[in-house]
């Protein structure tokens, strides 16, 4: 199969570094649109006031929680599934930027909870199992720190993330199951919008914002991860002049 | 902008911003390392073999 061939660390990892530089450009034009009309179109709340504003980070950051998580136990499964190495650093460099995501919408969700309900904080199914996906990704992360042999360290936590994959649902469906102080789903397939339509664009442009953003900073720490792994082949060496000679022609970046 | 809510809005945006500084430089930190430890590698370390997968 001709996707394989990409398989290999050595044939990815120019390609991650033009894709990575491609969606954070992407990522950085999509924020700035989303939040001129988030803040300068998008009308005040008549219930809420200026609070709901929250919504364009809080709901991205919390979807992309999930949705990262749900990559990186994909790339896990791979990674067991056909052994590739480049599924397993794939699975860790997309951990961190997920389990900040899980942080910021934890972080919005309790600063946009206590104008709204009067608390930051409430032992609630849908804020608990989104804290789980937090520990999740830190276990994940912490886990793969402590094993010295990469290969294993990819295997242990390949199988972490799977199980802990069942979290995942268990957020979405939370607020359907249990009676929850958080409100339902933001936005339905089969529903009519709840919210204004330029509250909605703004929400779905960042939203699509936080998934570029996701995307280059997996590619650019995916790069980081290869060389760290690779640094005893040839090709790697042999790719690091022109790195370096890259960065100094772009003033150090 | 309501002043009490203008303060949970900065403290939200507030928080993304530095997460996300924070994490770029993390970011440059850990690859700079890793270039440094390549570039300084002895040379007869360099495996020329280059697995396909």
């Amino acid at each position: 199969m001709a996707l394989f061939k990409y398989a290999a660390p050595s044939a990815f990892f120019p390609i991650a570094g033009r894709l990575g530089t491609i969606f954070g450009v992407l990522a950085l034009l999509l924020c700035a649109l989303g939040l001129y009309i988030g803040f300068v179109v998008a009308p005040t709340d008549f219930q809420q006031g200026e609070s709901y504003r929250i919504i364009f980070i809080h709901v991205p950051a919390a979807w992309m929680a999930m949705f990262i998580y749900l990559v990186m136990a994909g790339w896990c499964a791979a990674s067991l599934i056909w052994k590739t190495r480049l599924s397993g650093m794939m699975a860790l460099a997309v951990a961190p930027t997920g389990a900040m995501f899980a942080f910021i919408a934890l972080w919005t969700g309790a600063f946009w909870g206590r104008p709204t309900w009067g608390t930051y904080w409430a032992w609630d199914a849908r804020m608990t199992s989104t804290l789980i996906l937090l520990f999740l990704y830190i276990g994940f992360l912490a886990l793969h720190a402590a094993i010295d042999d990469v290969r294993r360290a990819d295997r242990a936590c390949a199988l972490l993330a799977l199980v802990g994959s069942i979290n995942v649902p268990i957020i979405y469906f939370s607020v359907k199951w249990w009676n929850t102080l958080h409100q339902g789903a933001s936005v339905s397939l089969t529903a009519a919008p709840k919210m204004a339509s330029t509250m909605l664009t703004a929400m779905l442009i960042m939203v699509f914002a936080a998934w570029f953003y996701a995307i280059a900073a997996a590619l650019h720490r995916l790069r980081t991860i290869i060389i760290e792994r690779e640094s005893d082949s040839a090709w790697i060496a042999a790719a690091l002049p022109s790195l370096n000679n890259g960065r100094q022609a772009s003033n150090g970046i | 902008m309501a002043s009490n809510h203008a303060f949970y809005v900065l403290c939200s945006y507030g928080a993304l911003m530095a997460v996300i500084v924070v994490e770029l430089i993390l970011l440059r930190q850990r690859r700079s390392r890793a270039i440094t430890k390549v570039m300084t590698q002895v040379p007869t370390q360099v495996q020329t073999q280059v697995p396909t997968r």
